[in-house]
């Protein structure tokens, strides 16, 4: 016999971890930011991921000013929830702060909207979504195979078909959220000021430097340094615990 | 000094010094300031007779420098009684350490000759000698408190020390600073200020002097010995930065009175002769250990102090375009001079101008201390009811060493339409002043406060088994139900072939019964039986329910699977035979058989020209 695991959703009935989750609102609500902090941080403990407790920790550390690690969590709650505008419109005023405004090679509109367009659900959702109109396709065979009236027949089987094949689709969607999710491949840079090496060596040639709150991807990593590359194509090395992944 | 001591003298001599010399017993005492002393430190011995006396012979000072003596009288009357005091003092000054033995002195008195007790004395080499002194903070006087030109070597005569009100303070927080000089000698008044220190790192502000509280005497005792001490306060300072903040020398010049040593007898009576010596003298530089305020989230106006705020506003009830004055008083005292403007919110749309400051301060030894007025001028632009937010304003008080925030009342205002509309007469229609949406500020949106669903870190959805059963149910469902909709059909249509193949056995079989009622002679139930099998044969031959069977269909069907005309003619020749004998079965005659026998011929007829 076959038991099969099934990764199970965190019981979101836990009465506990929602007081925890209240008393960090109330000391964030009192300002006193670095106790709501530690309370969020307690929340999220046990492999926990809550794009609200993110946000809002990102919220914290925008009021102690500490600009990178506000956003580190606002990209971490939105890696979680893409689709949500306060963490959009957060995310966007925090990076109005950072001293670093490196000019990325500007998408192309359709590429921009292409992601926005992913962005309007999770990877959940568009699973969801997938299922959904499947099942709605193959109804629509169900009936044209059923019925004999001429005109439903013919209705019946193209939208079936077109259907079908947007469930493909929204699975292709979806199978990129996923990946998304599962790939730690962006930081944000939370020293201060750091300095970019041509070599994973203390002494190697220093290429270019940033600052706390730039967005990085992160190319290779190598004992204490990671290989990093910026938005404008910038790559070098750095100690790996200037920065934290996302 | 000298002086008053000469008039005493002179007046003992004129009144006759030996009226009533022998009433009292007489003691004879020697006194110092302090047992125990560092090497070159001066200090004062006092020989004291409470009688009149001559012929002093002060003991041998063996290890001592000596200087002196100089003699003192004093004569007392009190109710009658008469007493008298006359002050040998000298001032001694260690030359190596250990511990010596001053002996006693004598002098004669009354006939007698008295002797004072011995003296002990501790010479210390670390120049830590007890100390008694009532000053703080400042080092004790070096010897760049010496004079510095001349030849004379006032020693510890006279001194100057710049002595701030506290030696640790918090960034803005006020400081007195005092110049204190300290003096065992004469001097000429208005000494001259050669240097005074710059306070770099520190906002200054004078302390007006005014004439009648200029000078403060005092005395202090300081390493054993007594001074004269004159007070000036000097400047209020506030350190502008964190750290320790030097100030710099205060030198200053005095012309002094120096004692000359002569022989001429009557100089000597009247206290001596004196020397007018100019001497430079300067102040030790002092340190200040300056704190920075502690980190607050607050805003913060730079205030530092004791403050109080009052806020108000000159009328509650205006017309639109009608100016109002808010006025804002901040009392106490501290630096008041520093505070930045306060960040007051006016509602948004109302014009406003920078405010006009006045201030009233009272500067004085103990600080800063008056009234700081902020006049606001506002003018709203729309009638409405508005709330001028309450004002508020953080110090840091060094006293409690924390931020303290006042805050006034909310204010209302009422505004009345203005009556500026006869400029607008000329305007025929309704126009309404369009304004843009002001943004004020921009802030980050408020946390979300919900209970929103949270997840695992490893939990996705796709790829998971519900995900795979979501997809693969459905499909099955579906192949499922294409699979039993094509055994159905296929179902459906063998039994439809099997009741054409069994049509002529089945109608056989019902003419075999219509057979059986002729042989009965029952001609009803013949022509029954014979319809009911003709009819039973058409619907299982051309899959037509009984119910839908009627002559038409019966026709087109025929005509449809090509059957001859006569066939057909003979098919509703039989079918209206049969009716017509059911309806009216008197009628009918001829004979059964012949009826049964072309009925089965019609039947095969039937099967062999419809397939």
């Amino acid at each position: 016999m076959c038991v099969m695991t099934v990764p199970t959703k965190v019981s979101a009935t836990n009465y506990g971890d929602y007081l925890l989750l209240d008393s960090a609102n109330a000391a964030y609500n009192r300002a006193n930011y670095a106790k709501a902090i530690s309370f969020y941080q307690h929340f999220l403990g046990g492999g926990i991921e809550s794009p609200q407790a993110y946000y809002n920790m990102g919220n914290c550390y925008f009021r102690t000013n500490e600009t990178g690690k506000a956003i580190l969590y606002y990209e971490k709650a939105q890696k979680l929830a893409p689709g949500d505008p306060d963490i959009q419109f957060n995310l966007q005023l925090a990076n109005q702060k950072i001293t670093d405004k490196i000019n990325s090679d500007t998408p192309i509109f359709i590429y921009s909207d292409w992601k926005k367009f992913e962005d309007r659900f999770t990877e959940k959702q568009w699973s969801w979504i997938c299922i959904g109109l499947l099942c709605l396709g193959l109804l629509f065979l169900a009936v044209y195979l059923s019925v004999s009236w001429m005109i439903l027949r013919q209705l019946s089987f193209w939208m079936g078909c077109i259907i079908i094949v947007l469930s493909f689709f929204t699975f292709y969607i979806a199978h990129q959220q996923y990946d998304t999710l599962n790939s730690h491949d962006t930081a944000i840079v939370t020293a201060s000021t750091v300095t970019v090496n041509g070599a994973p060596e203390e002494k190697a040639t220093q290429l270019f430097v940033v600052h706390e709150g730039t967005k990085v991807w992160i190319v290779k990593t190598e004992g204490e340094w990671t290989e990093v590359k910026l938005s404008n194509g910038n790559q070098g090395w750095l100690v790996s615990s200037d920065i934290s992944p996302i | 000094m000298r002086s008053l001591k000469a008039i005493i003298i002179c007046v003992v001599f004129l009144f006759g010094c030996g009226l009533a010399s022998s009433l009292y017993a007489q003691t004879f005492t020697a006194r110092t300031e302090s047992n125990s002393v560092a090497v070159g430190q001066e200090f004062q011995v006092d020989y004291i007779l409470n009688a009149n006396g001559s012929n002093f012979s002060p003991p041998s000072f063996n290890g001592f420098e000596v200087s002196g003596p100089s003699q003192g009288t004093s004569v007392n009357i009190v109710n009658g009684n008469f007493s008298q005091t006359i002050t040998f003092t000298y001032y001694l000054v260690p030359k190596a350490e250990g511990t010596y033995t001053i002996g006693p002195a004598s002098i004669n008195s009354g006939g007698k000759t008295v002797s004072s007790n011995s003296l002990t004395i501790k010479v210390s080499n670390s120049g830590q000698g007890s100390v008694s002194s009532s000053t703080q903070g400042s080092p004790t006087p070096g010897g760049n408190n010496a004079a510095q030109s001349g030849a004379v070597n006032l020693g510890k005569s006279l001194f100057i020390r710049l002595v701030p009100s506290k030696t640790k303070a918090y960034v803005g927080e006020e400081i007195t600073t005092t110049l204190k000089i300290y003096c065992k000698v004469n001097f000429e008044s208005s000494p001259q200020i050669i240097d005074a220190p710059d306070y770099a790192g520190f906002y200054t502000e004078d302390i007006p002097q005014n004439p009648k509280s200029q000078e403060i005497n005092s005395k202090e005792v300081i390493d054993g010995t007594t001074y004269m001490v004159l007070s000036f306060p000097q400047k209020i300072i506030f350190p502008q930065r964190a750290g320790n903040i030097k100030i710099g020398s205060f030198s200053m010049q005095f012309i002094v009175d120096q004692p000359v040593k002569t022989n001429n007898i009557f100089a000597q009576f009247f206290g001596g002769s004196y020397k007018r010596i100019p001497c430079k003298v300067k102040t030790d530089p002092i340190e200040i250990d300056v704190m920075p305020l502690p980190k607050t989230v607050k805003s913060i106006s730079g205030a530092v102090g004791d403050f109080t705020l009052k806020a108000t506003i000159d009328k509650n009830k205006v017309k639109a375009n009608d100016a109002i004055n808010l006025t804002v008083v901040i009392s106490g005292n501290g630096n008041l001079k520093l505070i930045d403007t306060l960040p007051i919110q006016f509602p948004p749309d109302f014009d406003r101008y920078d405010p006009k400051i006045t201030d009233h301060f009272t500067i004085n030894a103990t600080g800063v201390s008056g009234t700081r007025t902020y006049n606001y001028l506002l003018v709203p632009r729309h009638p409405g009811s508005y709330k001028i937010a309450p004002v508020q304003f953080t110090y840091f008080n060094p006293k409690s060493k924390q931020y303290t925030t006042l805050s006034t009342q909310e204010m209302d205002l009422d505004v009345a339409k203005g009556d500026n509309t006869s400029s607008s007469v000329t305007v025929s229609g309704p126009v309404v002043n369009k304004e843009e949406v002001k943004v004020i500020g921009s802030d980050i949106r408020y946390i979300h406060t919900g209970h929103e669903a949270y997840y695992s870190t490893d939990d996705f959805f796709l790829y998971s088994f519900p995900f795979f059963a979501g997809i693969f149910i459905p499909i099955f469902a579906f192949i499922g139900f294409v699979a039993g909709r094509r055994r159905y059909i296929d179902m459906n249509k063998d039994a439809l072939a099997v009741k054409k193949r069994k049509a002529t056995s089945m109608a056989k079989k019902r003419l075999k019964m219509a057979q059986q009622s002729i042989a009965k002679g029952n001609k009803e139930v013949f022509y029954a039986e014979l319809l009911s099998a003709l009819n039973g044969y058409f619907s299982d031959k051309f899959s037509i329910p009984l119910a839908d069977l009627s002559r038409d269909s019966i026709t087109l069907s025929l005509t449809q699977r090509n059957a001859k005309l006569e066939t057909l003619q003979m098919v509703n020749k039989t079918l209206d035979d049969c009716e017509f004998a059911r309806y009216a079965p008197a009628v009918i005659t001829g004979n059964l058989e012949e009826v049964y026998s072309t009925t089965v011929k019609l039947i095969t007829t039937l099967e062999d020209e419809i397939a």
